[in-house]
């Protein structure tokens, strides 16, 4: 009698452990899907500097995704850069354009740009190619004659960028250069064109600019490091699932002369590179946004950064650096 | 008697093995789910691709010379076709321990196994 008791009861075990590892499974795959993900990395030359894209996808949609956003991203390298022959170039070149043919690209820089100008005082502005071009950045950079500064400051800036009925205009002799949004747009574009492919999850680098996202039953965490400016090291980790981390530091293209650091980052009030601002970190939604605002702060400090609305940002860290050399670090809005 | 009362058909206790075993399924790490495993490094001229070992997949990569094929099988990867003359990288063993290497000189690629310190580095860096 006992000996049948404890079979069945064994028995009877047995079939609950069958029983919730079933359960177990189907809730996975109803959860997590029955699809087979994998995830890819590659990090690729683009737009003057390093990008790195991460993809979880159906196993067969991987590659064609990271292709797909690698071509991207080089259409777009072509058709923003100031010199050479893309959309950009041709309407520096010509010095007008009609607005209706412009791309959907340079429409959103234009609209974007005058509006984080209008909520910057203007200190971040994409009218400053010959400035940047005297200046010598990237590739060439040097102190130019201050005479030479003060003529390219007149043809510099907004101001010098009309629109007549349906056309833009430019001042003669001012260039649009959107250095300064162009790779957090880059990578915004790259991450939607990925999430629209079918992509579960996704993460855009692009010089330092991050856009990032995913399904929340992927439920991709994202680590995030910022950079130290004054040293190799990582300064801060950010773990989010969605959103944006953009930086601006003065530590990225900059040259000495006569004991003098001098930055890529340009005042577009004095034509001279901003000083005082070691690095300027964003958190938000878009890297667009990110990227330009992160920019404007650079150049106007924590004023600056006191005053941008709080529903473009989650967390702003400024690291500010006197003329004695001492760090101080700043920071507005939390993640 | 006694032993009559010890094994009723069900305890209390019993369901703790069905609950644990349940709770234990469900946080198993998905595929696409980010862990510490080696991975699959690829490095072609300018680029670097990256691929989960624990995924078995037959992919190709542009070399100098053209098409080349790379098989990841079983925790392990090997050149698998390459259009180079010598055919030293294809008759190469299977790679799978962090540093393991294979090497295709003619065609400007080569594959390695990432160590795990790699994969907890962050995923990417604001600077």
């Amino acid at each position: 009698m006992n000996l049948f008791r404890r079979k069945l009861n064994s028995g009877i075990l047995l079939i609950i452990l069958i029983g919730s590892l079933a359960a177990a499974l189907l809730v996975r795959v109803f959860l997590v899907g029955t699809t087979e993900l994998l995830e890819m990395k590659n990090r690729t030359p683009v737009l003057g500097t390093f990008a790195t894209y991460i993809v979880i996808a159906e196993t067969e949609a991987a590659g064609l995704i990271l292709s797909s956003m690698d071509s991207l991203a080089r259409h777009l390298d072509n058709e923003l850069g100031v010199f050479g022959s893309g959309e950009l170039s041709d309407l520096n070149m010509r010095g007008y354009a009609l607005i209706p043919e412009l791309s959907s690209d340079i429409i959103y820089l234009l609209e974007n740009s005058l509006f984080i100008a209008s909520i910057t005082d203007s200190l971040f502005d994409p009218a400053m190619g010959v400035l940047v071009e005297l200046w010598g950045f990237p590739s060439d950079p040097h102190l130019p004659d201050s005479s030479d500064i003060d003529a390219a400051l007149a043809s510099s800036g907004l101001s010098n960028v009309r629109i007549s009925g349906d056309t833009l205009l430019l001042t003669s002799g001012t260039l649009l250069d959107f250095g300064a949004i162009a790779k957090g747009y880059t990578a915004d574009r790259i991450y939607t064109l990925a999430r629209e492919m079918g992509a579960r999850a996704v993460l855009v680098e692009i010089g330092g600019e991050i856009r990032c996202g995913g399904d929340p039953e992927i439920g991709r965490l994202w680590t995030l490091a910022v950079r130290n400016p004054r040293g190799d090291d990582i300064m801060e980790m950010i773990e989010i699932e969605n959103g944006a981390v953009a930086t601006s530091g003065d530590y990225e293209n900059y040259f000495f002369s006569k004991g003098t650091r001098f930055c890529h980052i340009l005042d577009p009030r004095t034509g001279y590179p901003e000083s005082g601002t070691a690095s300027v970190t964003v958190v938000c939604a878009d890297a667009a946004f990110g990227d330009a605002l992160a920019t404007a702060v650079s150049v106007g400090g924590i004023d600056t950064a006191a005053d941008i609305p709080d529903s473009l940002f989650s967390l702003i860290i400024v690291v500010i650096e006197d003329e004695n050399g001492e760090i101080t670090e700043w920071r507005r809005g939390s993640l | 008697m006694k032993s009559d009362k010890k094994y009723r058909y069900f305890r209390l206790n019993d369901l703790a093995i069905p609950v644990v075993l349940f709770l234990l399924v469900l946080s198993l790490p998905g595929r696409g789910e980010n862990t510490s495993e080696s991975r699959l490094e690829v490095h072609t001229e300018g680029n670097t691709l990256w691929y989960q070992l624990e995924v078995d997949s037959t992919f190709s990569v542009a070399g100098n010379l053209g098409e080349m094929e790379i098989i990841i099988e079983n925790g392990m990867a090997r050149i698998a076709r390459s259009p180079c003359p010598g055919q030293d990288c294809v008759r190469q063993s299977w790679i799978n321990k962090p540093g393991d290497l294979a090497v295709c000189v003619p065609s400007g690629v080569f594959i390695v196994i990432s160590s795990e310190e790699d994969s907890l580095s962050p995923d990417a860096v604001s600077y």
